[in-house]
């Protein structure tokens, strides 16, 4: 009934409102280890290995081998010696403790290896419980010491030495050393109030009240159990209030302020209900029966204590058993029911002997201190959990913005690709519409002007035609009619002449024209043709015709050129045989460079160029050589004329 | 991250599409040119050749009116010399 015990409830209510933050939390943890590697992944394994150890041992011993099996590849001791800590406690959770013990070792050699001193005591400290949990009081406060010394001696967080001077208190408790018990507890609530840690306020209150209420010192233990339920009220831990309660009703009850004891029993049972915990609530509810039995009021002490016989049958808390058998067996015996009084004290006899009681309250203890000592690790692990999950978040949405930065830039990319091939076409539509529009323009002049010239053939064919009868005409009349007439026959004969220079003119204009381009050969054949009918109507002169060797047939002329130039060598030999009664006329064709130089020289009387005025022929020949860019020059003096055509 | 994957893959998916349009649109692109750099070659070709075939044209005409410039004078002299000679025949004959 002196139970102190209400730090379990704690674990248990810790154990079940966590049961649904732990589910979100493997969750998390779980999602994340898929993506990390090494280092991270370990760390993450052994923080599912604890997330699992409340509810499935055999995976939080599998992840935790897992994280050591991860640990031993990368040879990272630390990584190591953290792994054989999640192994031990699955071991714990087994109740293997010899195997927890030797892998608490190991962690601990390694961390000593390392020198990492804060690691080393949280290894004396979990060996410490493994001791204590075995009944190796020495052992366990050899290691609680070490513990000890290395978290006094280091900086660590505040909780670390006033929970190893708990679990120290823990120890005595269970050697009844109170004086020491509550020595340490009072040196664990000294650190905690100096850091106004109230969690470690209340809990070492709640503790330091159970220990008074222990050693008979009654005021003391309702004082200290009226704080700490004071506290857990303000700090909203309402589930552990009906445990202050409970423990002062019991302090009360001794004191014999029954009144006052139940009323405190009945305002625990009613919270206890409250927040379901039917466990604590038959534990509050047979002491509340036995305030009634100390007070003699024996029915009321039935009554409560049947009901608590039945919630315990109901629910099975066979640890109550005895002192509810007990209590019965004396109560019915005081109400004069002694068949009862026998039947219950049967059940009393036969339950008594069962350790249950007393190994429930070691456990109980040794619960308390393991939750204390991991409850700040188990912190640790969910805030590295939420730190790890936010990491995971943040790369994602890391992720996410570099995708979309890629895709904004390929898209980027691809509509100027885009505009420039449509820029492209759009350029190469208009040169082509341009191109097409002049190639449309220049064939519509070019067939016009072929329209022209087949006009000009066919108007010169006829022409021809006419000029030719004309001169047939003009030579019948002669031959056939013998003429005597002198003026009429010179008459004749000049207009048949005339009408052979025309027919000869309009010859050489359409052998121009029915060439595209004359080259030096064609120019060559016609002046020949022209210098032999020349020489045949002035046999007198000797006519020459020289063609430079250097001078390539692949010349070419256009037909305005060819056509002038045969027509200056025509003009300067006509001026030549009439004018200056030359015995020999030399033509000459030579290669200059880039230039043609064709000269005309004749060994006639000359003229002078300055005092003569320049006729028609001479004038033609100035024309014509400037028509087609080229320099004519003059020279002339008695011995002769000399022409020079450059083109 | 069953969201965060499938954004993921249709984004890359997307990204992989558009990439593979970048050099489908590149490649074209070098193809037009080409196409049309033949294109625009065998129009300027051709207009280069029709302006040649216009110039020699053009001289021809030129050739063409210079012979009827002087032919016309020619024609005219020829018949005014018959014109003369049919006048000094029948004023012979009449004598």
């Amino acid at each position: 009934m002196k139970r102190i015990l209400f730090l379990t409830i704690i674990l248990f209510n810790f154990y079940s409102y966590s049961q649904n933050e732990n589910n979100k939390r493997l969750d998390s943890l779980l999602n994340i280890s898929k993506t990390q590697k090494e280092l991270p992944l370990i760390s993450t394994l052994n923080e599912i290995s604890w997330e699992y150890k409340n509810s499935n041992i055999d995976s939080a011993l599998f992840y935790a081998k897992k994280a050591l099996k991860k640990a031993n590849k990368i040879n990272n001791k630390s990584a190591i010696s953290f792994s054989y800590n999640s192994i031990a406690n699955c071991f714990e959770g087994f109740g293997y403790l010899d195997s927890a013990r030797i892998y608490h070792h190991k962690s601990l050699d390694l961390k000593l290896q390392i020198k990492d001193k804060v690691g080393a005591a949280d290894s004396y400290n979990n060996l410490g419980i493994v001791y204590d949990l075995n009944g190796d009081f020495d052992l366990a406060l050899k290691n609680y010491f070490k513990a000890l010394h290395l978290y006094e001696s280091e900086k660590v967080s505040f909780d670390k030495v006033p929970m190893v001077l708990g679990n120290i208190g823990i120890v005595y408790k269970k050697q009844k050393k109170y004086d020491k018990v509550l020595d340490y507890y009072n040196r664990a609530l000294k650190i905690y109030e100096d850091n106004n840690y109230d969690f470690g306020i209340v809990v070492t209150k709640g503790n330091i009240g159970s220990v008074f209420l222990k050693t008979k010192d009654y005021n003391k233990a309702i004082k200290y159990s009226n704080e700490a339920k004071e506290l857990y009220n303000k700090l909203g831990y309402h589930r552990y209030v009906p445990y202050m309660i409970n423990n002062i009703a019991i302090a009360k009850d001794s004191l014999k302020y029954y009144k006052a004891a139940q009323e405190n029993y009945k305002t625990a049972i009613i919270l206890f209900k409250e927040t379901q915990n039917l466990y604590e609530n038959v534990y509050a509810q047979i002491g509340l029966a036995n305030s009634f039995y100390n007070e003699k009021r024996f029915k009321e002490a039935q009554s409560e204590a049947k009901v608590a016989l039945e919630i315990l049958h109901e629910k099975g808390f066979k640890e109550f058993e005895v002192q509810a058998f007990k209590l019965l067996s004396n109560i019915e015996k005081n109400l004069g029911n002694y068949k009862e009084a026998y039947f219950y004290s049967n059940k009393y006899a036969i339950g008594k002997d069962s350790l249950f009681e007393e190994n429930k309250t070691k456990a109980i203890f040794e619960l308390e201190t393991k939750y204390q000592t991991e409850k700040k690790e188990k912190e640790i692990l969910s805030q590295r959990a939420d730190i790890a999950e936010k990491e995971l978040n943040i790369n994602q949405k890391n992720t996410q913005i570099i995708g979309l930065s890629i895709l904004a830039i390929v898209l980027s990319i691809l509509g100027y690709l885009l505009f420039n091939q449509q820029k492209l076409k759009n350029q190469q539509l208009k040169k082509e519409g341009e191109l097409k529009e002049a190639l449309i323009k220049i064939e519509s002049q070019n067939k016009l002007q072929e329209q022209r010239l087949s006009i000009s053939r066919d108007l010169h064919d006829n022409i021809g035609a006419q000029l030719t009868f004309i001169i047939s005409s003009i030579d019948n009349l002669q031959y056939g009619f013998k003429i005597t007439n002198e003026k009429l026959n010179n008459k004749l004969s000049n207009i048949s002449a005339f009408t052979k220079d025309t027919i000869y003119e309009l010859r050489d204009t359409i052998w121009a024209m029915n060439k595209s381009e004359i080259s030096l050969e064609d120019l060559q054949i016609r002046v020949t043709n022209y210098i032999e009918k020349a020489n045949m109507a002035s046999a007198n002169t000797i006519f020459q015709f020289n063609v430079d060797s250097d001078s390539s047939n692949e010349t070419i002329f256009s037909s305005v050129q060819g056509m002038n130039i045969y027509r200056i060598i025509q003009e300067a030999i006509n001026n030549a045989i009439k004018y200056a009664e030359a015995t020999s006329i030399k033509v000459n064709f030579k290669h200059l460079n880039n230039q043609f130089e064709i000269s005309i020289l004749d060994d006639g009387k000359g003229f002078d160029i300055a005092k003569v005025e320049f006729g028609n022929g001479l004038n033609n020949i100035r024309k014509r050589a400037k028509d087609i860019g080229a320099t004519i020059a003059f020279n002339s003096d008695t011995d002769g004329t000399h022409i020079n055509l450059m083109v | 991250m069953g969201f965060n994957i499938f954004f993921m893959c249709a984004i890359f998916t997307v990204i992989f599409a558009v990439i593979i349009i970048i050099f489908k649109t590149v490649f074209e692109t070098i193809f037009l040119k080409k196409m049309a750099n033949k294109s625009l070659i065998t129009l300027n070709n051709n207009v280069k050749n029709e302006a040649i075939k216009f110039e020699k044209n053009r001289d021809k005409l030129q050739l063409v009116d210079d012979l009827h410039s002087s032919l016309f004078d020619r024609l005219f002299k020829i018949t005014k010399d018959v014109i003369l000679v049919q006048k000094f025949i029948f004023e012979t004959n009449i004598k």
